[in-house]
């Protein structure tokens, strides 16, 4: 009997596994795929330029085509790709470090030491991501490392408000109450018993703050604070492409279409992990 | 007689929030001698369960003040810091919490959380070994299949196996005295008689004493040497479970004895 039960529950995971986040993995390992071999099976660079074939079509010589200065398309979206991943590895070791740390000792100290950290990120939540990018182009100039640290500024915040929050509910349970009753200490029960119970949340909010990171950027690039030519960014390329959308309409469709599926991948592996985690964890602890 | 193995005197708990001050626990004074199964019985939101956690201080100290004396093998519980704490939890005295299902943690298997308290008393044990005595515990609690039980997460197995497991998990580093809150309540009845079989054993053997937490007056007459009967915060009554089963003074204890034949009446 026991073992028809273990068999339901991996069937039920199974089949949101692969139901939704299986989609998703594809599309994102197609695009990791792009990004890393990309450059190297084409024969152009990212900024070289061919005069000649100034706004070509996609063809065979120019898979994705080529913008106005006659730059491949293909290889400048392979390396949107790469800048796209750099921000969303740094929203991810951040979330991670800060937004669990930050959140866990809310969670944990008393209420008063909660509600000033509490305050204090509501605060800061409470500045733009548009001038926090235009105060740091200005200090650092436009590049990378500001458009990272702009986009960071806020995002680790939701992580660590998640964090607090489950803490808070399950520090109350009474699997807690017995672990103290073996006399373990506070880390101790941090490390082993709190934190592993909220890795769903944890894993679900991160694939929330990664596309919203990724947007953040190709959003800021669009306007101009972000990275720079001849560097490429889908948000530049997006914007470089708008005003030839009605002759050239493959210079604003790439990027976008990449765009949009970085965002679709992201979202599909979300939502299947949390279905996958609320239906073994609803019927055990909520 | 010697010197009982926890004495608890004047004890009262209070809850103090920003409206109001309210006295959960009023004065209550007993004592559990060493191998005694000492019953503690009464109404839900009698304070039964607040009197063992206030025993071990889990109750967080910011809400609930705790006053009186608290006296356990020569140490006074009550002036100890809470690393002093710890070295008592799980080691001198161990608490098996009441509700099974939320007693155990849902992402760590059975194996990590019986070792979590055997290592914690026992540094030097290899893991073998520990796996062993673990297992070993698993099968004296009556958990059939214990070697399979012990790669199970908590949302396989059934509410009285947790129970034998939360148990297990309390007794396993062998404590002095066992704070049992409710121990039999999602077990049938054979079950239930086999666990307080294992208790009197244990008291027998491992020089264990048990406070009962109980409102099964069945529980108690079957296998508990005094019983304590607590109402609305206060201790009514104590004696020997005879003295209370066949000449009950306080009109709470007749009460409640009544009302266990009237339903055994009924039944019949």
């Amino acid at each position: 009997m026991q073992v028809s039960v273990t068999l339901s529950h991996s069937q039920r995971f199974k089949y949101h596994f692969y139901s939704m986040q299986m989609y998703g993995i594809l599309i994102l390992c197609f695009l990791i795929l792009m990004m890393s071999v990309g450059p190297y099976i084409s024969t152009y660079h990212y900024d070289q330029m061919h005069l000649a074939a100034k706004n070509h079509a996609p063809s065979w010589n120019f898979w994705f085509g080529t913008d106005d200065l006659g730059r491949d398309i293909f290889v400048r979206t392979c390396y949107g790709a790469r800048i796209s991943f750099c921000i969303a590895i740094a929203t991810v070791c951040i979330d991670l470090f800060l937004g669990i740390f930050v959140g866990s000792l809310a969670g944990l100290a008393n209420p008063k030491v909660d509600e000033c950290v509490m305050r204090l990120l509501d605060i800061l939540y409470s500045i733009p991501t548009l001038l926090t990018a235009i105060l740091l182009s200005v200090f650092f100039g436009s590049g990378l490392l500001s458009i990272v640290i702009a986009v960071n500024v806020i995002s680790w915040i939701t992580m660590a408000r998640i964090v607090r929050g489950q803490i808070l509910l399950l520090k109350e349970m009474d699997f807690i109450l017995a672990v103290r009753s073996l006399g373990a200490n506070s880390s101790y029960i941090l490390l082993k018993h709190l934190l592993p119970n909220t890795w769903g949340p944890i894993m679900v909010t991160l694939t929330m703050t990664i596309p919203s990171a990724i947007f953040s950027e190709a959003f800021l690039s669009f306007l101009g604070l972000g990275i720079q030519a001849p560097m490429a960014s889908w948000g530049t390329m997006a914007y470089e492409g708008l005003p030839a959308l009605q002759y050239y309409p493959w210079r604003l469709f790439f990027p976008a279409a990449f765009i949009s599926l970085t965002m679709l991948s992201f979202y599909l592996i979300g939502e299947g992990l949390k279905k996958t985690f609320n239906s073994s964890y609803s019927e055990n602890i909520l | 007689m010697s010197d009982p193995l926890l004495s608890v005197s004047q004890l009262s708990l209070f809850h103090q929030s920003q409206q109001q001050h309210t006295q959960l626990i009023q004065e209550i004074s007993f004592f559990i001698q060493k191998q005694e199964i000492v019953g503690l019985v009464g109404e839900s939101g009698s304070g039964k369960s607040l009197t063992a956690q206030s025993i071990l201080q889990l109750l967080p100290r910011k809400n609930f003040k705790i006053s009186g004396s608290i006296h356990f093998e020569d140490k006074e519980l009550l002036t100890l810091s809470e690393k002093e704490l710890r070295q008592i939890r799980g080691k001198r005295i161990a608490l098996m919490s009441q509700d099974p299902s939320a007693a155990l943690n849902p992402t760590l298997t059975i194996q990590t959380q019986l070792l979590e308290g055997l290592c914690r008393t026992n540094s030097k044990i290899t893991k073998k070994e520990a796996i062993r005595i673990s297992t070993e515990w698993l099968e004296r609690m009556h958990v059939p299949n214990a070697s399979l039980r012990m790669r199970q997460y908590p949302h396989e197995l059934s509410g009285g196996t947790k129970q034998r497991i939360a148990l297990a998990m309390a007794l396993i580093s062998e404590p002095a005295l066992l704070l049992a809150d409710e121990p039999t309540t999602a077990l049938d009845m054979t079950v239930q008689a086999e666990i307080l079989l294992l208790f009197k054993e244990l008291v027998q053997k491992n020089q264990l004493s048990v406070l009962l937490i109980t409102h099964d007056l069945g529980v108690v007459a079957n296998c508990c040497d005094r019983v304590l009967v607590l109402k609305a915060g206060h201790l009514v009554e104590t004696g020997t479970v005879d003295e209370i089963f066949s000449t009950p003074k306080h009109a709470y204890t007749q009460s409640l004895l009544q009302s266990k034949r009237n339903l055994l009446a009924y039944a019949n």
